[in-house]
């Protein structure tokens, strides 16, 4: 549209050429109308009004809904909508703890020589009481993720702080020569 | 009567005859194409730089675009690039052959991107705090730990480039070597610059109520918002251009990967949304050195990466009042202020960005990452 605005000679012998000049100038004196309309007070105050009125009548419908969805849900064992968001929110936190954890394993690695051999014995698993369909049976109600969500929240916690530990005081491994100072790869911890 | 080749085509029925057939013509063929786009039969080929997804964190990815050129070609200082929380970031790479990260890989750059996600309810709560000083640094120590380099480059745009600013002047001993800033909106000072300083004014806006009610803004407000400070060319001129060009499969191309990016906006978490229309907005705390981020004032005086900062000069959604005043504040001893012809998308997205924008960025950038 704009390269045919009066930027090149108009062919008068063309009548689709006439039609679409003709079709782009009023549109271009469209645009700019309405661009002046949008940018007065009387466009905001009207913007402002519909969204307050689709406030005001949208805001008890959806707050009835909520409360019979929750009681359906409910109803049939399922998880609200607000027990799933505050769960997904927990999963972030506990994302955020193991981010923090990778990169202070990273440092505690790149710490240590390559020729120390890993003593840390891995952590067993406790056997989980299976139902019949091979699910978990703890996991079949909303309250029993919330408890094995804390748990391994607090799991995370201590591993955090036992990291923090051990990168404050290194074990004297022979051959450590890299020090925290010294390691210009690794980059700064989230503490502010 | 007969018509001499001299005739006006007005007057010369065979003239016309043609004319009227290479009319016809042409619209037959765009409306073939019409019909494949109408039912989506046409797909853009979007995003197609081969990359790697090396971190997540809740909804945000952190993708590697490997360096397209030998290894001893390859800029020791890799590229972050942080996009707004309003669309989706593969604005970055658009479509072979007009890709902003392409054109970065062909030219020695380790590029990150850092894709911010659909926010959903769970996300409601999500402010530019957490984005710059948890996500963003989070992000960044990734980078660092992936390209073996302490010094990075970030490029922020849009409300990106408004996140990286927080970032660089929160976190300046982080290895934040250079700091690209493309239609950066960060000084609303002048209230009478574009219509959104009127309509968000606190008078006819109500946005308590609105993150109240909605917990996350949808996209689709969010960009019909956008759309509306040009109605006319965003509802109706966009769509003339396409009809005007239908038998042309390269705008056709071009024009569908770009209404695909458009029509593909993202939720825009609620406490960011109040925070970026009061704190931002409303009261430019940022510019009077009143904004807070987890307890501490945010000063831009401690910036002290290379700066460039960039503005289109026909932006109409951050004019480039918005942009400029931040050269005075920087800490940063090296900065660039370039002014480029075009509007917010189009001078990094466009057709002719390739030629225009990008060696200039290139340039500026390799310089600075050896």
């Amino acid at each position: 549209m704009a390269s045919q605005n009066g930027h090149q000679p108009i062919d008068i012998t063309n009548p689709f050429e006439i039609w679409r000049t003709f079709r782009d100038v009023n549109i271009e004196a469209w645009a700019q109308g309405t661009a002046a309309i949008v940018n007065t007070e009387a466009f905001s105050q009207t913007l402002g009004l519909y969204l307050d009125h689709y406030l005001v009548f949208a805001a008890p419908f959806q707050e009835a809904f909520e409360k019979y969805q929750d009681a359906a849900l409910a109803r049939f064992n399922l998880p609200s909508r607000t027990a799933l968001i505050s769960l997904a929110q927990r999963m972030t936190n506990m994302e955020m703890r193991l981010d923090d954890m990778e990169a202070r394993i990273d440092q505690i690695v790149s710490m240590l020589t390559t020729a120390v051999p890993s003593t840390v014995p891995l952590p067993v698993q406790p056997d989980q009481p299976h139902s019949r369909n091979g699910r978990t049976a703890e996991a079949t109600s909303v309250a029993a993720w919330e408890t094995r969500l804390q748990t391994l929240d607090e799991k995370t916690g201590q591993l955090l702080r036992l990291l923090e530990t051990l990168q404050m005081n290194p074990p004297a491994f022979p051959h450590a020569d890299h020090t925290a100072e010294n390691n210009t790869e690794s980059s700064p911890l989230l503490t502010d | 009567m007969t018509a001499s080749p001299q005739t006006p085509s007005l007057l010369n029925p065979t003239a016309m005859t043609e004319r009227l057939y290479t009319e016809m013509a042409r619209i037959y063929a765009a409306s073939c194409t019409g019909h494949q786009l109408a039912t989506r039969r046409m797909r853009p080929k979007i995003g197609q730089t081969p990359k790697e997804c090396i971190w997540t964190l809740n909804k945000s990815k952190l993708y590697y675009y490997y360096p397209q050129v030998p290894a001893e070609q390859v800029h020791p200082v890799p590229l972050l690039l942080v996009f707004a929380l309003i669309n989706k970031p593969y604005i970055f790479d658009l479509r072979p052959g007009n890709s902003f990260i392409e054109f970065m890989t062909r030219r020695g750059y380790r590029v990150y991107l850092l894709d911010w996600g659909t926010f959903g309810p769970e996300d409601a709560h999500l402010n530019f705090d957490d984005f710059a000083l948890d996500y963003l640094p989070r992000a960044m120590r990734k980078v660092q730990g992936h390209a073996g380099s302490r010094a990075v480059s970030m490029l922020g745009w849009c409300i990106g480039a408004t996140l990286a600013t927080l970032y660089a002047a929160m976190r300046p001993d982080d290895g934040l070597r250079n700091l690209l800033l493309l239609t950066a909106p960060l000084d609303f000072t002048d209230k009478g610059a574009g219509p959104f300083n009127i309509w968000l004014d606190e008078r006819f806006f109500n946005v308590d109520a609105l993150v109240e009610h909605l917990g996350v803004i949808p996209g689709d407000m969010i960009d019909w918002g956008n759309k509306l400070l040009k109605p006319v060319e965003n509802f109706i001129g966009s769509y003339i251009r396409l009809w005007d060009n239908l038998d042309d499969p390269r705008v056709v191309e071009s024009w569908q990967a770009m209404n695909t990016w458009i029509n593909d906006p993202v939720p825009f978490p609620g406490a960011a949304f109040r925070q970026w229309i009061v704190e931002f907005f409303r009261e430019n705390r940022l510019m009077q050195g009143t904004l807070r981020m987890h307890g501490r004032v945010v000063d831009p005086a401690n910036i002290q990466a290379a700066l460039l900062n960039i503005i289109a000069d026909k932006d109409h959604l951050v004019p480039s009042c918005q942009s400029t005043s931040i050269m005075e504040r920087v800490g940063s001893r090296d900065k660039e202020l370039l002014v480029m012809p075009g509007g917010h998308i189009g001078i990094m997205a466009g057709s002719s960005a390739q030629k225009r924008l990008w060696p200039q960025m290139d340039a500026w950038l390799a310089a600075r990452s050896d």
